[in-house]
């Protein structure tokens, strides 16, 4: 067993190297960062408190706070339940269950800078596919990306269509270990189909469920999917992810720049500005800080809602 | 065996000899890193310019990286607290100004190109001054025209491009056409269902240059006190201008809200006109079927006034090096062929090359307006203040305006606001 471990430790050593080096050190020293004024040129000033004092009186933090909250708020829902029912539907034996799979899967692959280009036409107010097909409908043409009211719903349907594949992959893994005997009994007992669902399928999920909600909107790479399976630090690896899930950037910095006016303007967004656009390193990491207050209060908020092992 | 042994240790050597370069008392040519903010036929063009400077001087070897004007800066000020800042960085007036207020660059260099103030127009060579130091070599300028297309004039009957204001409105609505056929001049006219555009613009930072444009067509050029802490522009005029702006939107309907690429739009004639730089020439000129030309930019209130920048070299600070002589060498090559540069649409700096350029097609309406053609301010915060990234003061101003529909005197008090804020903060 000691051997097995030695052997382990091995194999997850690079990993761990890169993962300090160039993940949890700089994460670390961003905090350390947030309570200085540096700006790239000069040296790096003590300042206390200021940056966060300034945070509070912030306007455009407050907007890229509340922008962050209503883009979880329909996303994380969406990618939920959608992930599920995709899930759902698609564990059954039916026809085209591969092709099912696969289409609904291949967003999660495409570059999100990409997917960003190719639904900025699709959203084009006068020349875009979507307000065409609308128009042939009848409905009039909707400002997706260059109004106020509507820029964030479409980023957010963006972010949906590319990631639903993600979760509905960890649900059909979920669903595929749950054991058909419950199901047998169920059905002995006279339960349909639906109230099997509810009562017996969704209970089983609700670990799984928990993980999604986790996940949702992360950005994507391969050590955020092999990861969670790795026993020992999956209390620290779903922390880290739910970090990634408020980390939405790639698609809303190409498709609208934060815009109209700020009404895409998320928290990571005003971070990135700050640090790299303004060369205010010591308010951007200030700004990093409170991203993972807010981490870890929602972290916090769904494992006790769900009861998951976090 | 042994015969084999030196058989391969032969091969070996060729190889590491064929792609070393090695040859018998040959010193690998000096290295120029040479940053640039070109991202489209501008950076072709300054491509095959590196690449002629490159042939016929074996001694130095540019290599040229571009990248957009934002992320250069940032990857610059990276670099230089990494202590490896490029050897030669473009840029414009207003950006320089931050970086030689932060003692990032290099006059001496500068003083060793040679250039001579008789070369250059009086407003392009003060251009390249901060504080009356001179930061920088001018390199080229550009500004706003007006693109039309002639197939869709000539189909309305209009003979020729509009001067003013006024007429830009009028020709605009005329060329402004519903599905039904009428346009936005006609009676029973459906704003909702447009099928071309009179006008193309841009919402984004653009937007404010326009703005910029107008305000000093209004005779509004104390933008900011001397010192640059602080905005002064007057609020009505202010308001005015972006009144203007607002009103081709939304009151007349000639320019489409929200419009994600002008120039795409002008080029398959989904927009009759179109505000836009002279570097859009050469990808205009690829489109065959395209029939288009060139104005100045309608005078819409009392005087001439137009936004444009110009683009600078500059040597930013770093370590003594053969290195230096050789960026020197390259930029006083650059500056002496710059000619060759007016292919990518550019104006460029030297007086000399102004009667070459001329007789280019397309950029005669350009050179027309280099009298009163009016550059951003070099304020210490100009890369924030100008930034084209929400939420940059003039961007969410311009996007307020263009696409928010929001009261202009309420944009312009927050946009000043905004300004202030920036300015003042450490």
């Amino acid at each position: 067993m000691r051997k097995k471990g030695k052997i382990a430790f091995w194999f997850l050593l690079p990993f761990l190297i890169v993962f300090i080096l160039f993940r949890l050190g700089p994460s670390i020293a961003g905090i350390f960062i947030g309570f200085t004024q540096w700006d790239f040129t000069g040296g790096v000033k003590f300042a206390g408190i200021a940056n966060f004092q300034n945070l509070l009186k912030d306007g455009y933090f407050g907007i890229s706070v509340k922008n962050t909250l209503c883009f979880l708020l329909i996303t994380v829902p969406s990618l939920v339940i959608l992930g599920l029912l995709f899930a759902a539907l698609l564990n059954k034996k039916i026809k085209g269950r591969n092709l099912g799979r696969t289409i609904i899967f291949s967003p999660y692959v495409i570059m999100p800078a990409a997917v960003g280009i190719i639904w900025n036409w699709i959203f084009d107010n006068n020349f875009g596919i979507f307000n065409y097909y609308l128009g042939i409908i009848g409905i009039k043409p909707i400002e997706w990306l260059t109004s106020g009211k509507w820029a964030l719903f479409s980023v957010s349907i963006v972010t949906v269509w590319s990631l639903v594949g993600y979760n509905m992959i960890l649900y059909l893994a979920g669903l595929q270990g749950i054991n058909n005997e419950l199901y047998e009994a169920a059905k002995i007992d006279g339960a349909n189909g639906f109230q099997t669902f509810i009562k017996l399928t969704v209970p089983m999920l609700r670990p799984v469920t928990s993980i999604i909600i986790t996940l949702a909107n992360g950005f994507q790479t391969f050590i955020k999917l092999t990861v969670p399976m790795l026993r020992p630090v999956t209390s620290i690896i779903i922390t880290l992810t739910l970090i990634n899930t408020v980390q939405i950037f790639d698609q809303i910095y190409v498709m609208t720049g934060g815009g109209p006016g700020t009404a895409t303007l998320t928290m990571v967004q005003y971070m990135y500005n700050e640090a790299f656009q303004n060369f205010n390193l010591g308010y951007g990491s200030a700004i990093g800080f409170m991203i993972l207050l807010f981490l870890i209060i929602l972290v916090t908020i769904q494992s006790k809602f769900l009861k998951s092992e976090v | 065996m042994k015969f084999s042994k030196i058989f391969l240790l032969s091969i070996l050597l060729i190889i590491v000899i064929a792609i070393t370069g090695f040859s018998v008392g040959s010193a690998a040519p000096i290295q120029v890193d040479y940053w640039v903010g070109f991202t489209g036929p501008d950076r072709d063009v300054m491509k095959s310019l590196v690449e002629e400077f490159n042939r016929t001087h074996p001694q130095i070897e540019v290599d040229m990286m571009s990248l957009q004007w934002s992320p250069l800066f940032s990857k610059f000020m990276m670099e230089v607290r990494g202590g490896t800042p490029p050897d030669i960085l473009t840029m414009h007036l207003f950006e320089m100004g931050q970086f030689a207020n932060a003692k990032l660059l290099d006059v001496k260099m500068v003083k060793n190109v040679g250039l001579k103030k008789a070369d250059y127009s009086p407003k392009l060579w003060n251009a390249s001054m901060y504080n009356n130091v001179q930061y920088a070599v001018p390199l080229d300028y550009q500004m706003h025209g007006l693109f039309y297309n002639k197939e869709i004039f000539g189909k309305a009957g209009i003979t020729a491009p509009p001067a003013t204001g006024e007429e830009l409105i009028k020709i605009g609505q005329k060329l402004t056409i519903d599905k039904n056929g009428k346009n936005a001049s006609e009676t029973g006219f459906d704003p909702q269902n447009i099928v071309q555009y009179g006008l193309g613009m841009m919402n984004n930072h653009h937007g404010f240059y326009m703005w910029w444009g107008l305000m000093n067509q209004e005779g509004e050029n104390k933008t900011f006190t001397a010192t640059m802490k602080k905005a002064t522009f007057n609020d009505a005029k202010a308001a005015k201008a972006w009144t203007y702006l607002k009103d081709l939107v939304f009151k007349y309907h000639i320019v489409p809200k929200g419009e994600k690429s002008p120039y795409d739009d002008f080029k398959v004639g989904k927009v009759a006109m179109l505000i836009d730089g002279p570097w859009e020439i050469p990808g205009l000129d690829k489109v065959t079927d395209l029939k288009y030309e060139t104005a100045p930019v309608p005078q819409v209130f009392e005087h001439n006034g137009v936004w444009g920048a110009n683009t600078l070299l500059t040597f930013p600070v770093k370590a003594k090096s053969s290195k230096q002589q050789a960026a020197v060498t390259f930029v006083k090559w650059l500056t002496d062929n710059s000619a060759a540069w007016a292919q990518c649409g550019m104006i460029p700096a030297k007086l000399s090359t102004l009667s070459e350029v001329k007789k280019m097609p397309h950029r005669e309406a350009f050179v027309s307006e280099t009298d009163y053609v009016d550059f951003l301010p070099p304020l210490p915060k100009a890369v924030q203040v100008f930034s084209s990234v929400a939420p940059s003061p003039i961007l969410t101003a311009s996007q307020n305006v263009l696409l928010n529909n929001e009261p202009v005197r309420e944009v312009v008090v927050q946009m000043k606001k905004d300004i202030d804020t920036v300015l003042t903060s450490n």
